[in-house]
């Protein structure tokens, strides 16, 4: 059931997070890099607002916190993942949705650049 | 290693800063971040002051964006404001009718408006209210409360506040100075600087007549605010208003400087209310 959080447009922060924990469960470090690598090193999330919006997104159901385990890349300390709930999935592809409108848009009345023909 | 340490100590000290829920939900895995990125940069050899300065300083404004957004806290507090708002309204609106009625009937053209005396007269209203309310509800519900675990905000203020020998410190130093020149002036006590407040000049506005009070009013106003709070945490935690004596006298000299302010000011204008001219 979609609910007002779903419908209503993300934060950058939310979108991005949301992103990161698209393909698989992540701890906080690890959404930090891939936010940094799917932006191109063009967001830098400090951890004040990751962990503010991870609160709000854990409150709001969009993500949730997975058992505690080993990230074999890193040290072996444990740690507390989180992973992309149901509505999570569905906010981030309605926003996704969004942006794809938003650049059929643009592509149409030829805004980008290096945009001759759509 | 032992810089590690100190920075991971002083970093869970500043996380022990947010909110309960907050802390409980997150620290843990804050904690673990910041371990994370102290590692990342050391073995990249990356200039590790310039990593804590902006992740304590990241980390503090999200305290205070937490804090702020904690949705109880802000509306008591917008509650409280728009309360003090309205009853000082309400308290000059029959003289700004007076006013308005004899402006229409007798006074000469092209006189002013008192703007600044209605101003004066809404601040100390609103003041009084802002320091009294809080403190009456808080009475209020401690009558009516029956005996059971006591309501723990876990905002920052009240954490600050914890600590009685502190609070009644700050309020000391804000309240002070204003409330103890004021007390010099009713006993006519003439030091140096209060004779220089007294000058022969002082109808023209200068730093003596009109920034130093000001200031020294927003001080105090900070001051007794901070007192009003610790009391209002003294009763809910001790259920006593006498807790804090320190901030007790001073919200009590407050009210009483706002009173005679507000009364003094009343008073002084009465003529001028009821239409009589050439009052000033």
């Amino acid at each position: 059931m979609a609910t007002k959080n779903q419908i209503q447009p993300l934060t950058p922060a939310v979108f991005h997070i949301l992103l990161a924990l698209s393909k698989e469960e992540k701890h906080g470090y690890g959404i930090m890099k891939q936010v940094e690598k799917d932006s191109q090193g063009k967001v830098s999330m400090g951890a004040g607002t990751l962990y503010g919006s991870l609160k709000r997104m854990l409150d709001s159901g969009l993500v949730k916190e997975s058992d505690k385990k080993v990230d074999p890349t890193m040290d072996d300390e444990r740690r507390i993942y989180y992973q992309i709930t149901g509505a999570g999935r569905k906010a981030l592809e309605a926003e996704l949705e969004r942006y794809k409108r938003i650049v059929t848009v643009a592509q149409e009345r030829k805004l980008f650049p290096n945009t001759y023909a759509v | 290693m032992q810089s590690k340490n100190f920075f991971y100590f002083l970093y869970k000290k500043l996380i022990s800063l947010y909110p309960k829920k907050f802390k409980e939900q997150l620290a843990d895995s804050m904690m673990q971040t910041f371990q994370d990125l102290w590692n990342e940069k050391q073995r990249a050899n990356k200039d590790l002051f310039n990593f804590v300065f902006w992740a304590f300083l990241e980390t503090a404004i999200g305290i205070f964006r937490e804090h702020f957004l904690e949705r109880d806290i802000m509306q008591t507090t917008l509650k409280t404001i728009g309360l003090s708002a309205l009853v000082s309204f309400l308290l000059i609106v029959p003289f700004l009718l007076m006013e308005f009625v004899n402006r229409q009937s007798y006074r000469a053209a092209g006189e002013e408006f008192p703007i600044p005396l209605f101003t004066i007269l809404f601040i100390c209203g609103m003041a009084f209210t802002l320091i009294l309310a809080p403190i009456v509800q808080n009475l209020r519900e401690r009558r009516n409360a029956s005996e059971g675990p006591v309501s723990e905000s876990g905002s920052m203020i009240t954490k600050i506040l914890a600590n009685p020998i502190f609070s009644e410190i700050i309020v000391l130093a804000f309240a002070l100075p204003f409330i103890g020149i004021w007390a010099m002036q009713i006993l006519r006590i003439e030091l140096p600087f209060i004779q220089a407040l007294n000058q022969p000049d002082s109808d023209t506005p200068n730093f003596y007549n009109t920034v130093l009070p000001i200031l020294g009013f927003i001080l105090a106003m900070i001051g007794t605010l901070v007192a009003r709070t610790s009391i209002v945490q003294s009763l809910q935690v001790q259920r006593t208003l006498f807790a804090r004596p320190i901030s007790l006298i001073i919200v009590l000299l407050m009210l009483m400087l706002l009173t005679w302010i507000w009364i003094g000011f009343i008073s002084n204008q009465w003529p001028c209310f009821i239409g009589v001219q050439h009052c000033d």
